[in-house]
């Protein structure tokens, strides 16, 4: 105990660190589970809660019993996901369609628990008792329902398929609804069909309507409706979803949407008609991915610091032995032999170590409420893992092997080298054979860890074990070194720096220090450089896959009129681009993406990629100039031979084909024009006929038409003088019709001004030639994936109007801005050929370049205004966000934590190395000071003592970490799953690496300073002291 | 005044010691063969000039290590022989080493009292009787100084302090390196004073390193070392040159002098003496020596 009062400051250090290494430790498993709750709760917020919440559907056809009734539905919940589901929503539906029958809309029944709070009734009351409605405006417009009207169904259903023999209602219509948005309806939308004339709205009703007894078909008493469809909807309680038990809600989950009625009736009638659907399993999913994410990072972060501490921990202990020697001396004369002396130093060091334990735990635990609440926002719940206990437990043993080995050497040292003063270490290249093997090892671990060898524990720590091999070779080269460069300052007349230099090579202080600044910076350094590429990945990809600044969502399907609309707002092309994304029908097909190519290269954002070097090129027009024509009548004149048929039936030979044109029209609409019947049995002569060219077509296709279920036929036409209200219209040669093979039709040049097309339908009713503006093989920039393997070869691609055209990739792509992996690059305007007629799954979007709010807010104004609603605003910093809130960014924060840590940990070594070598400098400083130097020069000198040593020591750390991030990165998780187009980009930040490695030397050197001006100015005193 | 019976004087006999220093450079010999016997209860002092070898022996006699070659036995031990903790219970109990410099011998953050308490503790341990803290105090005369901490103590009553640390097991042998230099005479005189009442006492062995004429002239017995032998000894102030086992006689300083290496000398009988005559031609005024 006296002891401890006469070394306090000492067993403080030994505290603290003993302390900070509890924490270090103990740390880790705190931030792991609160970030394994935070993981947990931001998925289950970021899940809709629709797809969240649990959907039972079924419906009567095979069990009345078990699925008629949402009672049952709701028996059917697995005990294990009931504590987590808030009371259900119960809905019957009931599909309907007009009588009496005709080509009438369909539509739904609905009832809903509660639904009258969850509409907005625009006119009328919500219905309250059978036989009553409410229906939306839409409907209510376009089918001329009001208020007060009756409407006749029938049901109406996939298994319900004779309408004639269907139950059947009149309805009365008491309102008209508006339908409240909320998490109430679980994700349905009531509304849309009626408004494009595609059928009735939901009509929400009574449940009595559903269940009471209707009427039966052909006035036959009374029945129940077939197949009422039962719903029960169970919103999850988000609250209840926590890191614990979401695996089990998951497994759960997942089973029960397997089975619905359970294993034994797999496959039954009944488990047919019920159905269940929720995320929870993709939830316990990307939980669990992250959660698996978050145990490599940290633990890997959190190793590189409990090195540095264990290593500062050590030296300090075997500092404090070797204090001690005098005692051990003593301890050994008088006959305590080495156990003795052994038990007399621990119990000096064991006590502070043993203190430390709480006070760490303690602080992990606030370091860990702070990092909830910092780096986790929203802050998951405090808690108290049990691993948290474990883990201090664990660095106490550690602790306590470190303090056990430390007196290993004063305790086994014979009593005759004890009772002798240290001698000061010379400088010494030599490496011992203890330090020697531990070099070899760590740069074993490292070269491992590089060529992927190892993974674990202990790769995790081959960063840090590279910087201690560093570390100790630059123990033994710094001092020969600063020995050397005294030698040089001395050589050159330079006193002060000579001085400082020499002593510093004698200093053991010295020996200390290097290895220590070097693992310290090396674990800024790598923090720093893990933070820095972290962060730069998820702003990449997050541009990569948002594609620009600001990417607006269309309401619009009309490719011409967007296009049109975005070249009048911006005619260069600098600020906006239209961009149409054509989704493959099948997966695994490639995804046809048309651009303008100039402004897109310029609007788009590509990350790792120069859009320069593409071969945009490439993506050119068709030479030939689109065949443009207006009008309203088109007649020619027209020459047909007798025409063979491939069938000898009578009845099947056509007595009539006619002459047609493709075009498409100024909607965009792609339509067969026939130019009036021509007889088979052979003609000559004029005809004419109505085009729907008023506003102007584009021709893309000549040929014939032959009317439904005709024989095939083979034959020649000569089309000559073709005039368009009485213009003459010029088709061409030969070489501006493209021939088809199936069916067979070709042109050849006949007399001047006449185009003759060989034909052979083989019983198709149209056959063309395509005109040669009409590209037949589109070329595309193609991404990898998307790629033939032989050159020039076409791959399947997709129209605007959702038909196939053929593409061959042009050159390649990295990726495209905002698209997926498999992606086909083409021309917008070689898609605009063919027009748009709103089928297929085109989505519209446009890029901007800047993200400006109030930039977007006017292009949105004038897009609105020239008819296109724009449906959704996304900017990359949205998408990074939410990147940012996984447990692979969560992890990665906490190099902050670590990096902090390191750097406090080696500003204590330094203060400690540098206040335990005050004897010696003292007296070194009181010998200058008597031999006439000035305070000003000793402190100087001083200064110059610590300070280049901790630069030389942090510069190699500087290397150190810089050569070891790129063997930790690849173990370290970036996202929650790869990106599909965005390779994560593991090279070196150097700009924040360096910056941030400048910033902890100067602050190392800073505190070396201080402290070393500290112990120049006690010179004096001390000296008095000697002397006394 | 002690409740613990003194433990018996040891003895000490060493045979041919020797003792060479092995260092990276250079191999010093400091001990080349030393025949030396120390009678139970005697108080011996050792003379000799600087790096003679005298806290090599003193080293060598507490076990502190191993010599070269030769033996030591003290008491009925074999130095040499003993295992490890036979070796820790011997400088536990029986063989006191007091280190040159008073302050060495102390834990510099204890008081005299908790110094002794420090070295008592293990013997009592070890030992089978010991004598308590407050009997070492007051056998030295320390009652005063000893709860002060060390920095208040002058350099006299530090000495004293070390002192009473070496004497806290009451062992049957106290090996004394220069306990009296840099003290003033009171000073000096009290330490070899309690040395001396120490072994009137309780019997025990007491060899006593010094440089101080008067010192060695209050000692019953001193023996000199010099290059590593045996050079000569003493009774109370009165020095002789002794004959070794193989049958050499040192020379002492003063006669060296006079008869400078490679003079030849033959020895007569002159009744009870010896005489020891230089070879005629020799050196002018060669006198007559007498060794008795
Ligand atoms: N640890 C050591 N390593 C090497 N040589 C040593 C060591 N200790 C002593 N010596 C040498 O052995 C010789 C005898 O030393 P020793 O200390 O025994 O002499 P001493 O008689 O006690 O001298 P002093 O009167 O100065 O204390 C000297 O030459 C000394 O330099
Ligand atoms: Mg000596």
């Amino acid at each position: 105990m006296s002891a401890l009062r006469y070394r306090w400051v000492q067993a403080l250090v030994v505290l603290v660190l003993a302390s900070l290494v509890t924490a270090a430790c103990a740390f880790a498993p705190l931030y792991v589970r609160a970030l394994d709750q935070a993981v947990v709760a931001t998925t289950v917020r970021a899940t809709p809660a629709a797809d969240a919440g649990v959907r039972i559907l079924s419906f009567s056809t095979a069990n009345m019993h078990v699925t008629t009734d949402y009672q049952h539905q709701r028996d059917l919940v697995p005990e294990a996901l009931k504590p987590a589901l808030a009371d259900g929503i119960p809905s019957i539906s009931v599909g309907v369609r007009r009588l009496p029958l005709a080509a009438e809309p369909e539509g739904s029944l609905l009832w809903r628990a509660g639904l009258c709070e969850h509409v907005r009734m625009t006119s009328g009351t919500c219905p309250n008792s059978a036989g009553e409605i409410a229906i939306s405006a839409d409907q209510a417009r376009v089918y001329d329902q009001a208020v007060g009207s009756t409407l006749e169904v029938g049901e109406w259903d996939a298994s319900v398929s004779r309408v004639e023999v269907s139950p059947q209602a009149t309805l009365t219509v008491t309102g008209i609804y508006e339908q409240v948005p909320g998490d109430y309806w679980f994700g349905a939308t009531l509304t849309g069909a009626a408004a494009g004339k595609l059928g009735f709205d939901t009509m929400l009703t009574p449940e009595a309507t559903l269940v009471n007894a209707v009427r039966a078909p052909a006035g036959g008493g009374e029945v129940y409706w077939a197949e009422p469809h039962q719903g029960l909807d169970l919103p999850l309680r988000p609250d209840q979803v926590t890191a614990d038990n979401i695996a089990r809600l998951g497994a759960v989950a997942k089973d029960w949407i397997a089975y619905p009625l359970g294993v034994s009736r797999y496959g039954s009638d009944a488990s047919d008609a019920v159905t269940v659907s929720t995320s929870l399993p993709a939830i316990a999913d990307a939980a669990a991915a992250s959660r698996g994410q978050a145990r490599v990072t940290v633990p890997l972060l959190m190793a590189q610091l409990g090195l540095l501490l264990c290593t500062v921990l050590w030296l300090v202990l075997v500092g404090a032995a070797d204090q001690r020697r005098g005692e051990a001396a003593l301890a050994r004369l008088r006959g305590r032999g080495s156990g003795g002396v052994r038990s007399l130093l621990l119990r000096e060091t064991l006590p502070p170590i043993v203190a430390g334990v709480p006070v760490g735990l303690a602080a992990a635990v606030g370091l860990a409420a702070g990092a909830r609440h910092t780096l986790l926002a929203p802050a998951p719940p405090a808690e108290f893992p049990p691993t948290t206990a474990y883990a201090a437990l664990l660095a106490l043993l550690v602790m306590l092997a470190l303090a056990a080995s430390s007196v290993r050497r004063v305790a086994r040292a014979p009593i005759a080298d004890l009772l002798r003063s240290v001698p000061a270490g010379r400088a010494k290249m030599v490496l011992g054979l203890l330090e020697a093997m531990v070099v070899a090892a760590a740069i074993a671990a490292f070269v491992a860890l590089v060529t992927g060898a190892v993974r674990g524990p202990v790769g995790q720590l081959a960063p840090t074990l590279l910087a201690v091999a560093v570390g100790i070779v630059a123990a033994r080269v710094v001092p020969a070194l600063l020995a050397w460069l005294g030698g040089m300052a001395l050589h050159r007349g330079w006193a002060r720096a000579a001085t400082a230099l020499l002593h510093a090579s004698r200093r053991s202080a010295t020996r200390w220090l290097t290895p220590i600044v070097t693992v310290a910076v090396a674990i800024v350094v790598l923090s720093a450089d893990l933070f820095a590429v972290g962060a730069l990945n998820r702003q990449h990809r997050a541009a990569a896959e948002t594609g620009a600044p600001t990417v607006l969502d269309l309401g619009s399907r009309d490719l011409k009129a967007v296009s049109d609309a975005i070249r009048a707002i911006d005619p260069t092309g600098t600020s906006i681009t239209p961009v149409v994304t054509i989704d493959p029908i099948g997966s695994g097909n490639t995804t046809t993406i048309g651009v303008l190519p100039d402004a897109f290269s310029r609007i788009a954002l590509w990350p790792g990629a120069d859009p320069k070097s593409l071969a945009w090129q490439a993506l050119r027009l068709p030479e030939q100039p689109p065949l443009e024509i207006t009008g309203t009548s088109v007649s020619y004149a027209a020459k047909l031979p007798t025409v063979d048929f491939t069938s000898l039936d009578p009845d099947a030979q056509s007595t009539a084909l006619s002459p047609a044109l493709q075009i498409v029209d100024a909607a965009g609409a792609t339509t067969t024009v026939p130019l009036g019947a021509i007889p088979t049995d052979g003609f000559q002569g004029r005809r004419s006929a109505t085009i729907p060219c008023a506003q102007g077509c584009r021709v893309i296709g000549l040929g014939v038409s032959a009317p439904l279920g005709a024989a095939g036929m083979r034959g020649t036409l000569i089309l000559s003088d073709l005039r368009i209200d009485d213009h003459p219209l010029d088709l061409g040669t030969a070489s501006t019709w493209r021939p088809s093979i199936s069916p067979e039709i070709a042109a050849s040049d006949g007399a001047p001004g006449a185009l003759t097309l060989t034909f052979a339908n083989s019983g198709q009713t149209e056959a063309f030639v395509v005109h040669e503006s009409v590209p037949q093989v589109l070329p595309a920039l193609t991404t990898a994936p998307a790629t033939p393997a032989a050159a020039g070869a076409t791959i399947g691609g997709y129209l605007v109007d959702g038909s196939d055209q053929l593409l061959t990739s042009a050159g390649p792509i990295a990726y495209v801005p905002g698209g997926p992996a498999r992606a086909a690059l083409v021309n917008l305007d070689s898609l605009l050929i063919r027009g748009w007629s709103g089928r297929g799954s085109a989505k519209l979007t446009a890029y901007l370049s800047s993200s400006d709010p109030s930039a977007v807010a006017s292009v949105r104004e004038r897009l609105t205004g020239l008819g296109i609603p724009v449906t959704g605003v996304r900017h990359p910093a949205d998408l990074e966000r939410t990147f940012a809130r996984s447990g692979a960014a969560w992890s990665l924060k906490l190099t902050t934590v670590v990096g902090g840590l390191a750097l406090l940990t080696c500003a204590v070594a330094l203060i400690v190395l540098i206040a335990t070598s005050w004897r010696s400098r003292s007296r070194d400083y009181a010998g200058l000071r008597m031999a006439g130097l000035t305070r000003r020069d000793v402190g100087l000198i001083a200064m110059l003592e610590t300070v280049p040593v901790v630069l030389l020591a942090g510069g190699l750390g500087l290397a150190a970490g810089l050569w070891s991030a790129p063997a930790a990165l690849p173990m370290v998780p970036l996202f929650t799953t790869p990106s599909a187009i965005f390779p994560p980009d593991l090279r070196t930040a150097y700009g924040p690496s360096l910056l941030v490695a400048a910033a902890a030397l100067v602050i190392l050197a800073v505190v070396a300073a201080l402290a070393s001006r500290y112990v120049a100015r006690r010179s004096r005193l001390d000296r008095l002291r000697e002397a006394a | 005044m002690s409740t613990a019976t003194p433990r018996p004087g040891l003895g000490v006999t060493t045979v041919g010691l020797v003792h060479i220093y092995r260092s990276e450079g250079s191999d010093v010999a400091a001990l080349s063969g030393v025949d030396i016997t120390v009678r139970p209860g005697e108080v011996v002092g050792l003379l000799g000039p600087s790096g003679s070898g005298k806290s090599t022996l003193l080293a060598l006699l507490a076990g502190l290590f191993q010599p070269s070659a030769g033996k030591v036995f003290v008491g009925d031990r074999d130095l040499a022989a003993l295992t490890e903790s036979e070796l820790d219970r011997y400088q536990a109990v029986d063989g006191s080493l007091m280190l040159q410099g008073a302050r060495r011998n102390l834990v510099p953050y204890l008081t005299i009292r908790g110094n002794v308490d420090f070295a008592r503790q293990h013997a009592a341990k070890v030992g089978d009787e010991v004598p308590t803290t407050q009997e070492v105090v007051d056998l030295i005369g320390a009652g005063e100084i000893a709860d002060r901490p060390l920095s208040e103590l002058s350099q006299g009553q530090l000495q004293l302090g070390a002192l009473a640390v070496a004497l806290a097991p009451g062992p049957g042998i106290v090996l004394a390196d220069e306990p009296t230099s840099a003290l003033d005479h009171a000073a000096r005189d009290r330490i070899l004073d309690t040395l001396l009442d120490v072994n009137r006492r309780s019997g025990a062995t007491i060899v006593i390193v010094t440089h101080d004429p008067d010192v060695a002239a209050r000692l019953p017995r001193t023996v000199t070392i010099r290059d590593g032998r045996i050079g000569g000894e003493g009774r109370l102030g009165q020095e002789y040159a002794v004959v070794t086992a193989d049958g050499f006689l040192p020379l002492p300083l003063h006669v060296r002098e006079g008869l400078p290496p490679g003079t030849l000398v033959r020895l007569e009988r002159d009744g009870e003496n010896w005489r020891l005559v230089p070879e005629a031609g020799g050196l002018p005024g060669g006198g007559d020596d007498v060794i008795q």
